[in-house]
């Protein structure tokens, strides 16, 4: 699917190796949209192309992460979006996914868009806690099969 | 508690993964999974995301209020609260009892059924008893059932009984599986074993079957239902088929009673029951059923389950009212319909006094019944604004007696009472004098048409009574440690009693109401309390110490009476009548010490003296002595006129004692002794010994009375039900 | 000598005037019920107080249930017949101010009266003047339990 990106600022270095968006950052891809302070793009195989979508390879998220995703809403302090895996991985905050009165929180969740699983760890002092309210759809962030 | 499968799900573990494709969270590692009354500990929990179910391994816990279930694996359904449990316990903590089970099913809130399963109450790895069974189905709430039931203690198979029943947390204590066994010279080996059925939530039964090895078999049923606070019963039926008749020969001596007629028939039963019934428009009707069929039946079936004392308690607690006492051979049938209003009460009631003795002897019965009885009160009511109050007591009755004699008569009887009171005060003194005419008019059928007393008749008595009485009170600050202040209060009361004379040859007399020997006396009492006043942290607490009462009768009617047999005992001439006191001293909580006693004045002897001492509780240790002793008026009289001593003296003198303690901390020792002083016999010693360990007891008496010899065993599985309370309480 | 008359009794709450209820019979005998209010009455009455069975308008009203009313053998002979029994009536007692607030209760009241028997004949009438007895015996103890603070 499509990468959409817009932010305030975009500094990359002067051969293109990566760019650097900063200032309410807002990322779509797939249906969902990721927000953060800062936003790095990596790209495949060292390939630089600046500001260009084509070959992206990692999207590094930093700063009031979110990711809304149809009702459902992700936050976090960071967050890694490996769209080769389509696996976002988020990190500090605690991360936290809410959807409807339902929640889900740990140190680290990892959302597969593809296969829809999702795996939270906890650290020592934060717990993995899911609460879940029946009658909810639950916290998964896989668009339909229509839409690909 | 939230609704289950509405409440939100919690779960915390270590580490958490979503599978999408079958639905499920799969958490690890101390997973703990709760929905508000319900709590899941595991090691490993997968959770059904659609069906709301818990899959737990490893280390599993499942806890509710009610219990806590420790297994390998559980799987929990949220809403429906059911799942299954492998190699699991559950504890059931309102009655500390543990189920273990290779596989057990929790079906919903309160109920577990499992395929094989061992119970017992007592706590710890090898239990001191338990109870292997199949098939077990229990009710947190009620009962608990169960096939193929091994009772084991210490590991060996103790009973077998194909089928199982026992009550879980219903309060009433009998309880089938501790049969009572005992052995007496009456009835030989002798096995009560009581069986409960309970027929949903406001209805339930006890059987009972009780074998005798000297007499049979005697089956019962008890059925108890309460269809609303006011609309409740009590029905019990029992039978046997004796095999011992008592024909008044010394070889048949055991099987029956000295002083009681012969029991010669072999098909004994007893029906009671007692029923009150809501009927709407304030009517209630209320019924008494006794008919039992022999008058040595109550005494020989008196203890254990099913016997006369745990029905008479059962009857007292359930129903507020209880049967005529055991030893009683004319006994109470009744059905009344009452309505009260504000200070009025109607009832229309057919009395049938059932004389056991006349009814299985075959004999004459000229007991006296009342078919119907018509009976209407008005309490004292103030008469408008005027001083006066006004009462009204009145009745129609039909009454009947099966065979008539030449002295018993029945027929038809009205009356109205009529009185008015016109209370006032002078100075410090209550006045409160009474008046009134009661009308009766008979209309009677005697053996003898030619009779006297046969045909109407009508009177008019009327009576006047006054009370004088004043009270004066003193306040004492003691400021000892028993009491703060003492207050002593002392209430003298002058009665003067007047009313006219029926005279007996003329009028009819069935009872009390129309038994008109004509009053005309005077009574001084004297009533005096010592309370004591203890301020402690919250409300002050009262005790009446000390109250005493005296009080002497000087009989006008006598005094002024010519003819020696119109006095009262036909003699002697003794308008004083005897001097009576009484005395209740009570110092502390559960310690009391009573006296009351009359002196005859002429005899200058007590006519009647009854001490007693009662320290302690029933639940804890108890010691009470009761001292009662009569003398009739006419045995003394008859000694100081030296007439000739009759043998049917009314005269008693008997010891009443009961020592319960508990010796260390396991035994309880409980004895009883009654003793006939004037006859000088004793008539009942016994003594019971129970030990009481952590989730059993075991209990003996030995009991030697002019009624029975025995002694008695048995064993209470604590939890699972036990012996009707009622045994020691006689 | 430090006496002094009680006169108008001492209530409690500051009641002066009582309406006694004709209170609820779980017993068999359906006179029992007016009679225990009557009894109740009387002693108040003879204690100075003002009172009357069924009335409104007073300042204190007692409503109570008559709950268990049981006979029992208390004397028996060598032949084990028995020779005296008591019966007796518990009952629970409640006085409430005008507007019904409860300032004094008694969850368990009773009155006794011992009656001699003649074993194999028809105690009933005498089980019935005991029952006459055990009532004043009752309304007594009600009276002694309400007037007891000071």
């Amino acid at each position: 699917g499509e990468v959409g990106i817009s932010a305030d600022h975009l500094t990359s270095d002067s051969q293109g190796r990566y760019a650097l968006f900063s200032g309410n950052v807002r990322i779509t891809r797939d249906g969902a949209v990721l927000k953060a302070d800062s936003v790095q793009l990596h790209y495949e195989d060292g390939k630089q192309k600046g500001d260009t979508t084509k070959g992206l390879s990692l999207i590094e998220a930093e700063g009031n992460v979110t990711m809304d995703f149809e009702e459902k809403r992700a936050t976090a302090d960071k967050a890694m979006y490996d769209l080769r895996k389509e696996e976002v991985t988020l990190t500090g905050g605690p991360p936290r996914v809410v959807s409807g009165k339902s929640t889900l929180t740990g140190k680290t969740i990892v959302i597969n868009r593809l296969t829809g699983a999702i795996k939270v760890d906890s650290g020592n002092s934060t717990r993995v806690k899911v609460r879940l309210v029946p009658g909810e759809k639950g916290f998964s962030f896989t668009p339909d099969k229509k839409d690909k | 508690a939230p609704t289950p499968g509405k409440a939100p799900v919690n779960i915390t573990a270590d580490s958490l993964a979503h599978d999408a494709a079958k639905g499920v969270y799969i958490a690890e590692g101390n997973v703990l999974v709760t929905d508000g009354s319900v709590t899941l500990h595991a090691d490993h929990v997968t959770y059904h995301i659609q069906e709301g179910t818990a899959e737990a391994e490893g280390n599993v816990r499942l806890s509710s209020d009610e219990e806590q279930v420790t297994a390998d694996t559980v799987t929990y359904a949220m809403e429906s609260q059911e799942g299954t449990i492998t190699n699991g316990t559950v504890f059931i903590k309102s009655r500390n009892l543990w189920i273990r089970g290779a596989t057990l099913e929790k079906r919903g809130e309160n109920r577990y059924t499992a395929e094989k399963v061992s119970i017992t109450t007592c706590d710890g790895e090898d239990p001191d008893w338990s109870i292997t069974g199949r098939k077990l189905d229990i009710t947190i709430e009620g009962y608990g059932t169960a096939h193929h039931v091994m009772l084991k203690t210490a590991g060996l198979p103790v009973i077998y009984t194909p089928y199982l029943l026992f009550p879980v947390k219903i309060k009433r204590q009998t309880g089938l599986l501790a049969p009572l066994v005992g052995y007496s010279s009456r009835k030989g080996l002798d096995i009560i074993q009581p069986l409960f059925v309970t027929m949903g939530d406001s209805m339930d039964a006890t059987v009972y079957t009780n074998y005798m090895t000297e007499r049979g078999l005697r089956e019962g049923v008890e059925f108890r239902y309460m269809a609303s606070a006011l609309s409740r019963g009590i029905f019990s039926v029992e039978g046997l088929d004796d095999q011992k008749i008592d024909d008044g020969t010394s070889a048949n001596s055991d099987y029956g009673y000295d002083g009681s007629p012969d029991r010669t028939n072999t098909d004994r039963y007893w029906f009671r029951g007692k029923a009150d019934q809501e009927l709407g428009g304030g009517f209630k009707a209320k019924l008494d059923i006794d008919w039992v069929s022999d008058q040595d039946y109550l005494r020989e079936f008196k203890d254990g389950p099913g016997g006369f004392d745990a029905t008479q308690d059962e009857m007292e607690e359930f129903m507020g009212r209880t049967l005529d006492d055991y030893t009683d051979t004319v006994r109470t049938n009744k059905l009344s319909v009452t309505k009260t209003t504000n200070a009025f009460t109607a009832s229309l009631s057919g009395i049938w006094n059932d004389d056991v003795v006349a009814r299985s002897q075959d004999t004459e019965d000229s007991t006296l019944q009342q078919l119907p009885t018509l009976t209407m009160t008005q309490s004292r009511t103030a008469l408008g604004t005027t001083p006066f109050q006004v009462s009204v007591t009145g009745g129609a009755t039909s009454f009947y007696r099966e065979d008539l004699t030449d002295a018993l008569y029945d027929g038809e009887r009205t009356y109205v009472l009529p009185k008015i009171y016109m209370p006032f005060k002078v100075g410090a003194f209550s006045v409160d004098p009474s008046a009134g005419v009661k009308g009766l008019w008979w209309d009677i059928d005697t053996q003898d048409s030619a009779d006297a007393l046969s045909g109407t008749h009508s009177a008019a008595v009327p009576e006047f009574s006054t009370d004088i009485s004043t009270e004066f009170y003193r306040i004492f600050n003691t400021d000892a440690d028993w009491a703060d202040k003492a207050r002593h209060r002392i209430k003298p009361t002058l009665t003067y009693d007047w009313q006219d004379r029926l005279e007996e040859s003329e009028y009819p007399r069935f009872d009390s109401i129309d038994e008109i020997d004509g009053k005309n006396q005077i009574t001084l009492k004297l009533d005096s309390i010592l309370t004591s006043k203890k301020n402690g942290e919250g409300l002050p607490v009262y005790r009446d110490l000390l109250t005493g009462t005296i009080s002497q009768t000087y009989d006008i009617q006598e005094e002024q009476e010519s003819d020696p047999t119109k006095w009262r005992n036909g003699l002697t001439q003794e308008p004083f009548r005897p001097f009576y006191a009484e005395l209740i001293f009570n110092p502390a909580m559960n310690l009391s010490f009573k006296f009351d006693g009359t002196w005859s004045w002429y005899e200058s002897e007590m006519l009647t003296q009854n001490t007693s001492l009662i320290m302690g509780t029933e639940e804890t240790r108890l010691f009470s002595i009761s001292h009662r002793k009569k003398r009739d008026p006419l045995e003394s009289i008859h000694e100081s006129l030296n007439i000739t001593p009759s043998t049917s003296y009314e005269s008693t003198n008997s010891l009443v004692a009961r020592f319960k303690t508990d010796l260390f901390d396991r035994i309880t020792l409980d004895c009883d002794y009654e003793r006939d002083i004037e006859e000088n016999e004793d008539i009942k010693k016994s003594v019971g010994v129970t030990y009481t360990s952590s989730c059993w007891s075991l209990f003996t008496r030995y009991e030697d009375s002019t009624d029975d010899t025995k002694i008695v065993f048995g064993v209470e599985l604590t939890g699972l039900g036990g012996f009707d309370s009622s045994y020691d309480a006689n | 000598c430090g006496y002094q008359f009680t006169g108008r009794g001492t209530l409690p709450g500051g009641v002066s005037g009582l309406c006694v209820a004709v209170p609820e019979n779980r017993s068999a005998d359906v006179r029992l019920g007016p009679m225990v209010a009557s009894a109740v009455v009387s002693e108040a009455i003879s204690a100075g107080a003002d009172a009357a069975v069924g009335c409104t308008g007073r300042s204190g009203s007692l409503t109570g249930e008559i709950r268990t009313v049981s006979t029992s053998t208390i004397t028996r002979n060598s032949d084990g017949d028995s020779t005296e029994e008591r019966v007796t009536i518990t009952a629970s007692f409640r006085l409430a101010d005008e507007d019904g607030a409860v300032i004094w209760q008694r969850a368990s009241v009773t009155g006794t009266e011992t009656y001699s028997v003649t074993p194999g004949s028809d105690s009933t009438s005498s089980r019935n003047a005991a029952l006459d007895e055990a009532a004043e015996d009752l309304a007594e103890n009600v009276w002694a339990g309400l007037t007891q603070r000071f």
